[in-house]
């Protein structure tokens, strides 16, 4: 469906890039929200994002899927406008969460309705570093394969299956940690 | 000990609740407005291009006529040192030595006007096809 479109708008017809937008707009923006932290920012990238896509439309090879190609440039995007910013990284040390941390998680995780659980997602992935929130975006949200994880962001396969790793572990610890204050709060 | 696969599915069980959405309702058509405004400076640009490769390919053709009659006007220019005044004097004589034939010289001097308002009709045809 993708190339049906891509045909069209390389063909002169505009209005259906606002197939494209309609399509990736959620995901670039959960992407672009993860690297900026904020909605307003996240928004003003997504547009970017897309115009800067639109533009160099026709230099986009077909050996990768339109929504991989897309995402790099968002992520471009939202790395460009940092970089005058501090980047924040986590100081938790996770090379390994036990098993015990992630069935805690998992169990009191469940309990919760789905605005809880919502909240304490996104209030962990707060605490974590541009880069792990953005690896576990990709693969875990967005589903993308390791290959296309690669292309999106530079970073070499084995690299980002060891960051994936850790990324995920710390999520579970401050997870763990978050929720272990709201019972006590609530005990 | 918990399987890295079942980690793997909770792990995207719990990262589903992260999903974000736009929550401007304007925003599609923002973007939109941005990716068309786009697309109309281009194809400007693209227009203005395509008028001036007309202009040049008319006159160089009318160069090529010039130079088949026996008026070399770079030549002329490079001799004397005042193109304008020469070339208007020389096409002055042409138009003189042709005026027997007023076709050929209604074709000469309507070609370059002709081939223009064509290029750019047909440019401004596909802009509004595009939109």
């Amino acid at each position: 469906m993708d190339e049906f479109y891509l045909r069209l708008v390389l063909e002169g017809n505009v209005s259906k890039y606002s197939y494209f937008i309609e399509k990736y707009k959620g995901m670039a923006f959960s992407i672009a929200f993860r690297i900026a932290g904020n909605r307003e920012e996240a928004e003003e990238i997504v547009q970017d994002a897309f115009l800067k896509a639109f533009r160099s439309l026709d230099k986009f090879r077909k050996d990768s899927k339109f929504s991989t190609w897309l995402y790099r440039i968002v992520v471009n995007c939202s790395l460009s406008r940092r970089r005058n910013k501090k980047l924040e990284s986590s100081s938790i040390d996770a090379d390994d969460a036990a098993d015990s941390v992630v069935a805690n998680v998992e169990s009191v995780y469940r309990s919760l309705d789905l605005s809880d659980q919502k909240k304490f997602i996104h209030l962990a992935l707060e605490e974590l570093s541009i880069e792990d929130r953005l690896l576990l975006t990709l693969y875990y949200l967005n589903e993308n394969s390791i290959d296309e994880i690669t292309e999106i962001t530079g970073i070499t396969r084995e690299n980002i299956k060891m960051k994936l790793h850790r990324a995920r572990n710390k999520m579970y610890i401050i997870l763990n940690n978050n929720l272990k204050l709201e019972i006590r709060s609530i005990l | 000990m918990m399987q890295n696969s079942n980690i793997d599915k909770l792990t995207k069980d719990i990262l589903k609740n992260s999903y974000l959405e736009v929550t401007d309702p304007d925003f599609n058509s923002a973007t939109m407005k941005i990716v068309l405004h786009e697309s109309r400076k281009r194809r400007i640009l693209e227009n203005i291009f395509l008028c001036f490769l007309a202009f040049a390919a008319v006159d160089t053709l009318i160069f090529l006529v010039l130079w088949l009659l026996g008026l070399n006007v770079f030549d002329i220019a490079l001799r004397l040192g005042a193109m304008p005044r020469d070339i208007l004097i020389q096409v002055g004589q042409l138009r003189s030595s042709l005026v027997k034939n007023e076709g050929i010289m209604y074709v000469m001097l309507s070609f370059g006007g002709i081939m223009a308002i064509l290029t750019f009709l047909e440019s401004k045809l596909k802009s509004r096809e595009r939109l």
